[in-house]
């Protein structure tokens, strides 16, 4: 027991220090960096919501170091590839190559972190499937070392040739990219409302279990099942909705930013139905 | 026969003591009763004393024996671990309108999880143009 314990207060010393060595640098490259590597599902088993938390913190301050930090860099870019369209020198070519290697290690980065904080949300949602939240985790790890992989081939890159050989390469992973996000955002999205869903019908379980004994009139008793009939017709409408949404959201047919926009649409409708649901609970406490 | 003064202190000084052998056991026979009654009494202290002393003895071990137990029990309520846990009767904070109009708040106020995860906005082609 209290070896348990010492053990776990390391394990907690180590992450915070962790956690405030990363917060304390400055923009810091993905290979040195600790948060560089995603918490797997088993990982964030182990700690609590609270160190969760803060870990999700302490990679939205490194992403918006390390956006700011690529900005620059990438200007620089910018700057440098005008100039060489302006001069057409041998040395205006090789700062373009320098400037284009350091903003593409500096976007990988950024874009190693963000999905990293994807993950995180990932992770911290409620109201997901299991099977669903694993094989959407899997497949956000799977790109963030498909980027770790990108990084470290532009990092050993000197000449202009092979760097624009890994910008080809990049086009296709940053498709994939943007597919996948758009399909983990409406996810997020979709699970924060099914999670609502899930505390409504909780919440009208509880209510008629407190109405059950409730000497009412047949008449009354009559109007309450009636109202019961009304609410749970609404509740299966917002199953199948959900249920729908969420067989969308796994079309791997589909891209991400049409499911997105689609979805966008129909959380709309589920929203509607359960504030409306909701209102009806409102008014069925209101006897109790 | 010189008198015996100092063995015969009890008599009283009016009482003249007689010379003469005949009254001595008298006199003996009058000390006998008073000497076990004194004996008796001493007896008695003794008794008195033994019982006092084992009376004393046994509250105190008394005491000592209720002080231990109290020493002992107070561990024993708090240290030694309970074998079913105490069940925590968990009290909602609120009560159920109080819980579906929270829940009626949350939904008004959605925001998607999605707006505070903007992907970011990168340069996709960065790339070094042929020199001309």
């Amino acid at each position: 027991m209290f070896k348990k314990l010492v053990r776990l207060n390391w394990q907690k010393i180590i992450f915070v220090s962790v956690v405030l060595t990363v917060v304390s640098r400055g923009p810091v490259l993905a290979e040195d960096n600790p948060l560089a590597q995603p918490l797997t599902l088993s990982e964030t088993k182990r700690i609590s919501a609270d160190e969760l938390k803060s870990h999700a913190q302490a990679l939205q301050d490194l992403y918006t170091q390390q956006i700011e930090s690529y900005k620059l860099a990438e200007k620089d870019y910018q700057l440098a590839k005008t100039q060489q369209t302006q001069l057409g020198t041998l040395s205006s070519v090789e700062a373009t190559t320098q400037f284009a290697r350091t903003a593409m290690i500096e976007r990988a980065d950024v874009l190693i972190t963000y999905f990293n904080l994807l993950h995180d949300y990932l992770v911290m949602a409620d109201g997901m499937e299991p099977g669903d939240k694993e094989k959407t985790s899997a497949d956000i790890i799977e790109h963030i070392q498909a980027y770790q992989t990108h990084r470290l081939a532009v990092s050993n890159i000197e000449d202009r040739a092979s760097l624009n050989l890994a910008a080809d390469e990049f086009d296709q992973l940053f498709k994939v990219s943007t597919s996948l996000v758009y399909r983990v955002l409406y996810n997020l999205d979709l699970s924060q409302m099914n999670s609502y869903r899930l505390t409504a019908v909780d919440l009208y379980q509880q209510l008629q279990r407190k109405q059950a004994d409730l000497p009412l009139s047949p008449a009354k008793l009559a109007q309450r099942d009636r109202a019961y009939l009304d609410i749970e017709r609404v509740f299966a409408q917002l199953s199948t909705q959900i249920e729908f949404q969420q067989q969308l959201v796994a079309d791997e047919n589909k891209g991400g930013q049409g499911i997105y926009e689609q979805g966008a649409t129909l959380l709309v409708e589920t929203r509607t139905d359960l504030i409306r649901v909701l209102g009806y609970l409102q008014e069925l406490a209101s006897v109790i | 026969m010189p008198k015996d003064y100092l063995s015969q202190t009890q008599f009283s000084i009016e009482e003249p003591i007689l010379d003469g052998q005949a009254k001595m056991p008298e006199e003996e026979k009058k000390v006998e009763p008073d000497q076990l009654d004194k004996q008796a009494a001493l007896k008695k202290k003794r008794l008195y004393f033994i019982l006092a002393a084992v009376g004393s003895g046994l509250i105190i071990v008394g005491i000592i024996v209720l002080f231990g137990m109290s020493l002992s029990s107070t561990p024993q309520i708090t240290q030694a671990p309970s074998p079913t846990p105490t069940p925590v009767v968990v009290e909602p904070d609120l009560g159920l309108r109080e819980q579906i109009d929270v829940l009626v708040d949350e939904v008004n106020q959605y925001e998607k999880p999605s707006r505070s995860l903007v992907f970011p906005s990168v340069e996709a082609d960065i790339r070094v143009p042929e020199p001309r």
